[in-house]
């Protein structure tokens, strides 16, 4: 079976540690450490399936002049999609999209509310930053 | 006399010990309202300061009835260098036995060589083992590991050279094993010939920081193992190519609840090389 597996992996993916998680039924968290999501994390995320999905957490590298809406806004409508996916077979729970920074920015513009940013998404789920957050030391 | 080492867990040089043999009884019993305190009270207060060594260090020198409670806390934790061992090995006694027992977590630094040491005995309910640099993985199985076969949780191989047929027998020796992290090791050979585990691997699988030709060949190896892991958490160095390793995920695709990746990104040495951005972990 193992083999079976290896054989069916695409050799020209680009660069994707795990091209789909269809097969992962039980899957409750999904936890990515990149900068931005990537057409690649977009389509990981969207082929989830498992209807105990709880959390999609980032970890994201990445500075504050980044948060923009064009930017987020394909995970924006991939969380949407999924979410609308998952409750038309039975699916109960909220989805949390949470972000746990990895960097922090000195100079750092406020007033940027990331939950503003996935518009669709947060009528369906619930947006969370923990940590360290955004804003810088005072 | 105690030393927190740069990973933060509490190493004990060879004089900590002589120094603790030397003077079992240095501790003066005089007269002091701590003393009264109930032991399950000042269990309880030394129970919060599991974390913080240099506080435990002073609580064991309030009094003698605070001594042994303050080792149970100050020894859960050892790193075993050559030196410790080797003082290990020089000067046995029955006071190091009984500080052994209070070990629920054993790290091993560049331990070439072990043989057997009535103190190992003390280790049965070791919990938590991690195996750092050049180890003698099979003097450690050898003379080590039947003491806590069965209490063994976690497992942990950083910078360790091991054939497949080694690890294989050491991750299918501790039937309670739940934790098992490989970071930077060289798992030599194919796993082809190796002997299968008795066992499903359960619970959380940590690979971290391979480069992506060891990579490849510890995701072909594991994928054909039995694996029914919950967790999965795979990361690599980011500024390398990236390795596949959707077969140990789909493995485990029906026992997985967690997984944790590094995606696939690009220019972070872009974003590290920016003056406004620093990292806070």
């Amino acid at each position: 079976m193992s083999q079976g597996l290896t054989d069916r992996i695409p050799r020209t993916t680009p660069g994707l540690l795990v091209h789909t998680l269809e097969d992962c039924t039980e899957l409750r968290e999904l936890v990515l450490i990149l900068f931005f999501p990537t057409p690649q994390a977009i389509s990981l995320i969207t082929s989830i399936t498992s209807k105990n999905i709880q959390k999609i957490v980032f970890e994201p590298y990445i500075s504050w002049d980044k948060w923009e809406y064009k930017r987020w806004s394909p995970l924006d409508t991939a969380l949407s999609g999924l979410v609308d996916r998952l409750r038309a077979s039975e699916y109960d729970h909220t989805l949390e999209l949470e972000f746990r920074p990895k960097l922090k920015v000195a100079n750092m513009d406020s007033g940027v509310d990331p939950d503003a940013l996935f518009p669709n998404f947060r009528e369906k789920g619930r947006v969370s930053i923990v940590e360290h957050g955004l804003l810088p030391d005072k | 006399m105690y030393c927190l080492t740069n990973n933060g867990t509490f190493g004990l040089s060879p004089t900590v010990w002589g120094f603790m043999d030397r003077n079992p009884n240095h501790l003066p019993e005089r007269p002091n309202p701590s003393t009264a305190l109930p032991p399950e009270l000042v269990g309880e207060i030394l129970n919060h300061l599991h974390h913080d060594k240099k506080a435990l260090q002073n609580c064991s020198l309030v009094a003698k009835s605070w001594t042994y409670l303050s080792q149970e806390g100050l020894f859960t934790s050892v790193d075993l260098t050559p030196e410790v061992y080797q003082a290990w090995r020089e000067n046995p006694s029955p006071k190091r036995v009984e500080l052994l027992q209070h070990v629920r977590a054993l790290a091993c630094y560049d331990l070439h060589s072990v043989r057997a040491c009535d103190c190992f005995a003390s280790l049965h309910r070791l919990q938590h083992l991690a195996l750092n640099g050049s180890v003698g993985i099979h003097t450690i199985i050898r003379y080590l590991a039947p003491i806590f076969r069965n209490t063994l949780s976690s497992l942990s191989l950083r910078c360790v050279w091991i054939t497949w047929g080694t690890f294989v027998m050491l991750v299918d020796y501790f039937p309670s094993l739940r934790h098992l992290h490989l970071s930077k090791s060289i798992l030599v050979g194919d796993n082809q010939d190796s002997p299968p585990l008795s066992r499903p691997l359960r619970g959380k699988l940590e690979i971290t920081s391979f480069p992506p030709t060891s990579m490849d060949s510890i995701v072909r190896g594991l994928s054909k193992l039995k694996l029914e892991c919950s967790v999965l958490k795979i990361t690599r160095n980011l500024d390398r190519p990236p390795s596949r390793v959707q077969p140990i995920v789909s493995a485990c695709r029906k026992t997985l609840t967690c997984l944790t990746l590094t995606a696939d990104v690009c220019k972070l040495q872009s974003y590290l090389h920016r003056t406004d951005v620093t990292r806070v972990d």
